[in-house]
């Protein structure tokens, strides 16, 4: 009682009129479909979580550039590695 | 951990860092079962339509669910989130009426002589009755930025935060809002004698 005699006009105003009109039924309603958005986001988080690095790799080769800690281990190996990298020289025509 | 009795004694803050540890729903499930009244009233208040008012409350919650993590706890969570429920609202009536001034920009003017004072009392003791036909009849602008001050308590600096205007500029709007539900509750209550 002494609460609701704390309360000013607007206060009071607000919860005789406008705030009981939102039923439980109404809560549960929304409160439903809050939680089955929550879950969608979750999902989409972990979705994004697990492919987000892959797709990154993907642009950066579609980019042209390479990503060394992946293809490191597929790229197939020199057939000499020990020699040292010389450009091959120009070939004229009739070389 | 006994999830009933553990929140009876938490604040609102404490049950925010949980749900933010845990991404436990139930938590959440708490902060909405608190508020969701609120915010629909508010809602409603504002839009004055029961459906668009379940809409935006669904809305809200999700706004607040996504941005949970920005809480700052530099102001009451009330606080904060009444700010996301107005700014919500202001959006939603801009959509609907394609406004723009919805604070009009007679905010940036000189008071008016004639524009007296009208003290907080008279507002807040108002009788519930001529407060409802008050508001009704006000702009939504005028409306939003009373139930601002004198149901949410929110300092000047909160509201100017919240509906991105000066301090001085939300004074004056305050100032005129006070001044024309005092000439409207005088207008109710001759009519009545």
């Amino acid at each position: 009682m002494a609460e609701e005699r704390n309360k000013n006009s607007f206060q009071r105003l607000m919860e005789e009129e406008y705030e009981c009109r939102f039923t439980l039924p109404q809560m549960m309603e929304v409160e439903r479909k809050l939680q089955r958005k929550e879950n969608t986001y979750r999902v989409a988080s972990d979705m994004l979580d697990l492919f987000f690095p892959k797709i990154i790799k993907t642009v950066i080769g579609m980019l042209g550039g390479e990503d060394r800690d992946e293809n490191e281990n597929d790229r197939p190996a020199p057939s000499d590695s020990s020699k040292p990298y010389k450009p091959s020289a120009p070939k004229g025509p009739g070389m | 951990m006994n999830l009933t009795s553990a929140n009876k004694e938490m604040s609102d803050a404490e049950i925010i860092r949980e749900y933010l540890k845990t991404q436990n729903s139930y938590y959440f499930s708490q902060l909405y079962r608190k508020y969701a009244g609120k915010v629909y009233g508010k809602c409603l208040s504002i839009l004055r339509n029961e459906d668009e008012a379940k809409d935006a409350v669904q809305d809200i919650f999700v706004k607040i669910m996504l941005n949970l993590v920005n809480f700052g706890e530099k102001s009451q969570f009330s606080t904060w989130i009444y700010s996301i429920t107005y700014n919500f609202c202001i959006d939603l009536i801009r959509k609907r009426k394609k406004e723009k001034t919805l604070f009009g920009d007679d905010m940036e003017r000189a008071p008016d002589v004639a524009e007296d004072d009208v003290p907080d009392e008279f507002m807040l003791e108002m009788d519930v009755k001529y407060l409802k036909r008050v508001l009704e009849d006000l702009s939504t602008g005028d409306r939003m930025i009373l139930l601002m001050k004198y149901q949410d308590d929110m300092s000047i600096k909160e509201i100017a935060d919240t509906i991105d205007k000066t301090e001085s500029a939300v004074k004056m709007k305050i100032k005129r809002a006070k001044y024309k539900a005092q000439e409207l509750f005088n207008t109710f209550s001759k009519r009545e004698q």
